[in-house]
C-alpha cells in the first residue's frame, strides 16, 4: 500500500533545517485545479533562506487556524487598522508588471480611482498588464521570447526550462533578501521560510517572491441555498450519497447542472469533479513515496476508475454542457448564477469570487470535504502547494531593483494593516463603505475598479481567511478545512529535485489530462487510458520517478 | 539622372546581355522606383523572417536568442515520428481534401449563380449579403456557432425544453470537420466569389449571342463558353490554394479545440503553437514548420509545372512561352 505523506509545516522546517535539498517538483498541484509553483534549485552552492521574521502585533484571530496549516479566520477586519510604513517605496519611474486575472478586467488609469490611489501611495506609475487565466500561459510565452520583460512577472503554471530562463532574464534577490538581509523588508521577512524554500530558490538564488497559497481552500463547493429549496440536506457521508444528491438537483430543462465541470479545460489538470472523486477514492496527490520508491497518480489503478466515474458523470447528463470548452471564471460565473449545483473552479479562491458575481442575495456557499468512494476508502484532501504563484523580477541595476523590492515590501503588508485594507479593498467612501461593525462592504466601484487588478499577485502577506459581508461562509469554509485539514496529504515530491521534470512535467500532464478528457466526454474507450500512461512512462514519466529518488535518498 | 556608361565609353565591349539589361533598365526605371518599397517589405517580412528556420537545428530557447541555443544538428526532426505528429498530420490532410472538394468550388457555383441572376438590384443585395460574413472575425463566428449549436445554445435549450434528447454538436468528434468546413463555407464563400464574377465579366457577350443563334441552350453555354472562360483563373487558384494546403485555419480550429479534443482537433498549425510557444519546444517546432513550408513550396512549383503541360498559364508565364 502506498504511504500517505502527511506534510505538515513542521515537517517542511525540519527537512529545511537537516540541510536538505529543497527543490520542488512538479508543476502542477492537482487539487487547486490550476498549476503552482515549485521551487527547484540546482547543486552547488546555495543562498541562505530568508530569515522569518514574525511582524508583531498580529491580530487575534477570531476563528484560529492549527499547525497543519489552516489559516487563521476573521469574521470582520480588525478596529482601527494602523498605518505600518511611512514614506513612500517608489521614485516616480514607470513600473510594468504582468499578473494573471480570474475576473473582468478593470478599468484604466484615467477612470479608476483605486490605481490612481495606488500610484500615489506606491510612489510609482503603475503599468499593469490584467491576462485572463485561461490564456496566461500562452502570453507568458510570449513575452518570455520578446525582450519586452516587466518589471514584475508572475509565474504560476511554470514554462519549460524555468530555471535557465530565471537565470537569464530575472534577478538573483539573494543579494537584498537572503538571511538576514531580508529584515530590510520587514513584510517579506514576515512570509514564513517554508513558502520561499519551496518555491523560488532556483539556481543555487533566490529568483522572486512567494505569493502564499490557501493550504486547502479548493473542496468541493455546494450552492446550499438551491439545494435546500429543492428540500434536500447539502450534506452526504459517503459517494454514494454524493451521486444521489446530485440526480435529485440536476435540473437540465431549466437550465441548472448539478456539477460545474469534470477536468479544467485550459491545462487539464484534474480539478473539478475529477479531482473531487481521486480525493474520495484516496489516491495520492500527485506523487507518492513507498520506501523511497516514487509513484505518479497516474499510474494508480484507482485514478483509471475515478476517470470512468466521471465519464458516467458525463453521460448521464450531471454536468454543465461547457464543460469542457469553459474557464475557471465560467465555472465560478455559473455557481454564481445557478446554472450549476456543485463543483471545485479551481483559482486561488472561488469564495469572494461567487459573491462579486451572484445576483442573488440568497445564495449560501457551503461544501464538503471528500467522501469515501467505497466503505473502505480513505478519503484525504489534497494539500495545494505552498505557493500559489511567485514573482519574479526583471534584471535590473541594484538600486532599481530594491526600489522594486520596497513596492512589493508594501504591497505585502499584514492582515489588519492600513494598507492590507487598502490593497484590497481600495478607500472608504469611495470603494467601501463601513457597515455598522466597521467592516468594509465593497461598493459597485470597488468591485469593478479593484477585483481584477491583481496588485495581491505581486506581493502579499501569509493567508487569512477573511471576506467582508460573507461572515456565515467564512466561518463554513474554515470548519470544512478543519475538517479536512489534519488527514490531508501532500505531494511528496516537494522539496525534491527532478530536471526533467522542470523540462517536461507540464507538457505531459497536459497530454494526460487531454487523454483523460477525451475518455470522459466519451470520445474515446476507458483503454485508452492504459496506452496513455504507457506514453507517459517512456516518454518522460519513469524518467522523472527516477530522478525523484535520487534526489529523496540524497535528502536522508 | 543616370548617365549611362555606354554613351560615354563606347570603346569598352560589352556583351550583348549587359547591354540589353542596362536598356531595359533604363526604360523601366520609373517602374522599378515605384517597385522598390514592395521590394524590401517582400525582403523584410517574408525572406529575412526564412532565416530563422535555423533554430529547426538548434534547441532553441527564446530568452538565450539565436546565437546562444546549442546546436542539436537533425535531432528535432525525430518528431516527425511522433504519433501526436503523425495523427497532426493526418488530421490536416483529411481537411485539406475535404476543403479542396467542397470548399474551393462553393465559390464558383455562387458566381454562376448570380451571375444568372437578371435583375442588378436583387445580385447586388445577394452579392452583399454574401460578402459579410467575410468581416467577421474567427472569433466572432465560433461565439455564434457556440451560441447556436453549443451544450447551452439556443438549439439545445429548445431542444431540452422540449424533452428531446440534445445534438452535442460542438463537442464531438464525428461532427468536427463537417463544422469547420461549414464554417469556412458560409463565412468565405461570398467573398471569394469577387474574382470568379470578376473574369465571368471579361467573357465577351458576343460568344452568348453567338451561341444562343446557334441553339445551344444553357447548360451548353455554361460548357463551352462559361467555364473555359475561367479556366485561367481557377487554375490559378487552385494553384495558389495547393501552396496554402496544409495551412488549414489556425484561429478557427484553436478556438474551438479545447471542445471538441486534441485526438480530432489538432493539426499541423496548432500543433507546432501547442507544442512551440505553449510547450516551449521551439526547435521541434520550427522543424515541422519548416517542412511544411518546403511540402507547399514543392505542390505549388509542381503544380504549376502541370498547368504549362496543359498549356495554361499557370502562376506565371513559362519561360518557354513567353518566348
Amino acid at each position: 500500500m502506498s504511504v500517505h505523506n502527511v506534510v505538515d509545516r513542521r515537517s517542511f522546517l525540519r527537512a529545511g533545517l537537516a540541510g536538505a535539498a529543497l527543490l520542488g517538483a512538479g508543476g502542477l498541484l492537482a487539487a487547486c485545479g490550476s498549476g503552482t509553483a515549485t521551487g527547484a534549485a540546482a547543486a552547488g552552492g546555495r543562498a541562505a533562506t530568508p530569515t522569518y521574521v514574525p511582524f508583531p502585533g498580529r491580530p487575534p484571530a477570531d476563528l484560529p487556524g492549527n499547525d497543519f496549516g489552516l489559516a487563521d479566520a476573521y469574521l470582520r477586519y480588525p478596529a482601527n487598522p494602523q498605518k505600518l510604513t511611512s514614506g513612500i517605496p517608489g521614485d516616480g519611474s514607470d513600473v510594468t508588471a504582468m499578473t494573471l486575472t480570474y475576473d473582468p478586467i478593470v478599468p484604466g488609469v484615467d477612470g479608476n480611482r483605486y490605481w490612481q490611489e495606488v500610484n500615489r501611495r506606491l510612489g510609482v506609475n503603475l503599468r499593469m498588464q490584467q491576462v485572463p487565466a485561461a490564456d496566461y500561459s500562452s502570453k507568458l510565452a510570449t513575452v518570455m521570447a520578446s525582450d519586452d520583460i516587466p518589471d514584475f512577472v508572475q509565474f504560476q503554471n511554470l514554462p519549460p526550462s524555468f530555471p535557465d530562463l530565471l537565470r537569464a532574464k530575472f534577478e538573483d534577490l539573494a543579494p537584498f533578501l537572503a538571511g538576514d538581509a531580508v529584515r530590510e523588508y520587514p513584510f517579506l521577512a514576515n512570509i514564513p521560510e517554508y513558502f520561499w524554500e519551496t518555491s523560488v530558490m532556483y539556481n543555487g538564488g533566490i529568483y522572486g517572491i512567494p505569493i502564499a497559497a490557501y493550504k486547502m481552500v479548493n473542496y468541493l463547493f455546494i450552492r446550499d441555498d438551491i439545494v435546500e429549496k429543492r428540500g434536500l440536506t447539502p450534506s452526504f457521508t459517503n459517494f454514494d450519497e454524493f451521486l444521489e444528491l446530485a440526480r435529485a438537483v440536476n435540473d437540465p430543462r431549466n437550465s441548472q447542472w448539478a456539477i460545474t465541470h469534470v477536468i479544467e479545460p485550459t491545462n487539464r489538470a484534474p480539478a473539478g469533479a475529477f479531482g473531487f472523486v481521486l480525493q474520495c477514492m484516496g489516491v495520492p496527490n500527485v506523487w507518492t513515496q513507498t520506501d523511497g520508491r516514487f509513484s505518479s497518480y497516474h499510474v494508480d489503478p484507482r485514478t483509471k476508475d475515478a476517470i470512468a466515474v466521471c465519464a458516467q458523470l458525463v453521460k448521464d447528463g450531471l454536468v454543465h454542457p461547457e464543460a469542457f470548452s469553459g474557464a475557471t471564471v465560467d465555472f465560478v460565473t455559473n455557481m454564481a448564477i445557478g446554472r450549476a449545483v456543485m463543483g471545485i473552479p479551481g483559482g486561488l479562491t472561488s469564495l469572494p469570487r461567487f459573491f462579486n458575481l451572484s445576483i442573488s442575495p440568497e445564495m449560501r456557499i457551503g461544501g464538503s470535504k471528500p467522501v469515501p468512494y467505497e466503505a473502505d476508502s480513505d478519503a484525504r484532501g489534497w494539500q495545494r502547494q505552498p505557493a500559489f504563484s511567485i514573482t519574479g523580477i526583471k534584471k535590473g541595476d541594484p538600486e532599481r531593483t530594491r526600489m522594486l523590492l520596497r513596492v512589493a515590501n508594501h504591497l505585502a503588508a499584514p492582515f489588519g494593516s492600513e494598507e492590507y485594507r487598502f490593497v484590497n479593498f481600495g478607500s472608504e467612501g469611495v470603494h467601501w463603505n463601513a457597515d455598522g461593525s466597521g467592516d468594509p462592504v465593497v461598493t459597485p466601484v470597488g468591485k469593478s475598479e479593484i477585483t481584477g487588478f491583481g496588485l495581491p499577485y505581486i506581493a502579499c502577506p501569509p493567508r487569512v481567511l477573511y471576506t467582508p459581508g460573507i461572515a456565515d461562509a467564512v466561518r463554513r469554509q474554515h470548519e470544512i478545512e478543519a475538517s479536512m485539514m489534519e488527514t490531508s496529504v501532500g505531494n511528496a515530491a516537494l522539496g525534491l529535485y527532478s530536471e526533467t521534470d522542470g523540462r517536461r512535467w507540464a507538457q505531459l500532464e497536459r497530454t494526460m489530462g487531454d487523454a483523460a478528457a477525451e475518455i470522459m466526454k466519451g470520445n474515446q474507450p476507458i483503454s485508452t487510458w492504459d496506452d496513455a500512461v504507457a506514453r507517459w512512462r517512456s516518454q518522460g514519466g519513469d524518467q522523472i520517478a527516477r530522478e525523484l529518488e535520487e534526489s529523496y535518498a540524497a535528502s536522508r | 539622372m543616370v548617365v549611362a556608361p555606354a554613351a560615354r565609353a563606347p570603346q569598352r565591349r560589352r556583351s550583348a546581355f549587359v547591354e540589353r539589361a542596362l536598356h531595359r533598365i533604363r526604360r523601366d526605371r520609373i517602374l522599378l522606383v515605384l517597385a522598390v518599397p514592395g521590394i524590401l517589405l517582400i525582403l523584410l517580412f517574408r525572406y529575412v523572417p526564412l532565416l530563422g528556420n535555423v533554430i529547426a537545428f538548434q534547441d532553441f530557447q527564446p530568452f538565450l536568442g539565436i546565437f546562444d541555443s546549442s546546436w542539436v544538428g537533425w535531432d528535432n526532426f525525430a518528431i516527425l515520428s511522433d504519433p501526436a505528429f503523425l495523427n497532426a498530420l493526418g488530421n490536416t490532410v483529411v481537411i485539406t481534401l475535404i476543403q479542396v472538394v467542397l470548399v474551393f468550388p462553393a465559390p464558383i457555383v455562387v458566381a454562376l449563380l448570380l451571375n444568372s441572376l437578371l435583375s442588378e438590384r436583387v445580385k447586388r443585395v445577394v452579392q452583399s449579403v454574401l460578402y459579410m460574413p467575410h468581416f467577421l472575425s474567427w472569433v466572432m463566428v465560433v461565439a455564434i456557432t457556440q451560441q447556436l449549436l453549443g451544450g447551452t445554445g439556443i438549439v439545445n435549450n429548445a431542444l431540452r425544453s422540449a424533452e428531446l434528447p440534445t445534438w452535442d454538436v460542438i463537442g464531438s468528434q464525428d461532427w468536427f470537420f463537417t463544422l469547420i468546413t461549414t464554417q469556412v463555407i458560409w463565412k468565405d464563400t461570398g467573398w471569394a466569389t469577387i474574382l470568379f464574377l470578376a473574369a465571368l465579366s471579361r467573357i465577351d457577350v458576343g460568344l452568348y449571342e453567338a451561341a444562343s443563334v446557334d441553339g445551344a441552350g444553357r447548360w451548353r453555354q455554361l460548357w463551352h463558353i462559361t467555364l473555359p472562360g475561367l479556366r485561367s483563373i481557377i487554375i490559378l487558384l487552385l494553384i495558389l490554394r495547393l501552396g496554402e494546403a496544409l495551412n488549414v485555419g489556425f484561429e478557427q480550429i484553436l478556438l474551438q479545440q479545447p471542445a471538441v479534443g486534441i485526438a480530432a482537433s489538432e493539426v499541423l498549425d496548432t500543433y507546432v503553437y501547442n507544442n512551440g510557444i505553449i510547450g516551449g519546444n521551439w526547435g521541434a517546432a520550427a522543424a515541422v514548420g519548416l517542412l511544411k513550408g518546403i511540402v507547399g513550396v514543392i505542390l505549388v512549383l509542381g503544380a504549376n509545372k502541370v498547368a504549362h503541360l496543359f498549356g495554361e498559364p499557370g502562376l506565371y508565364e513559362s519561360s518557354r512561352s513567353a518566348r
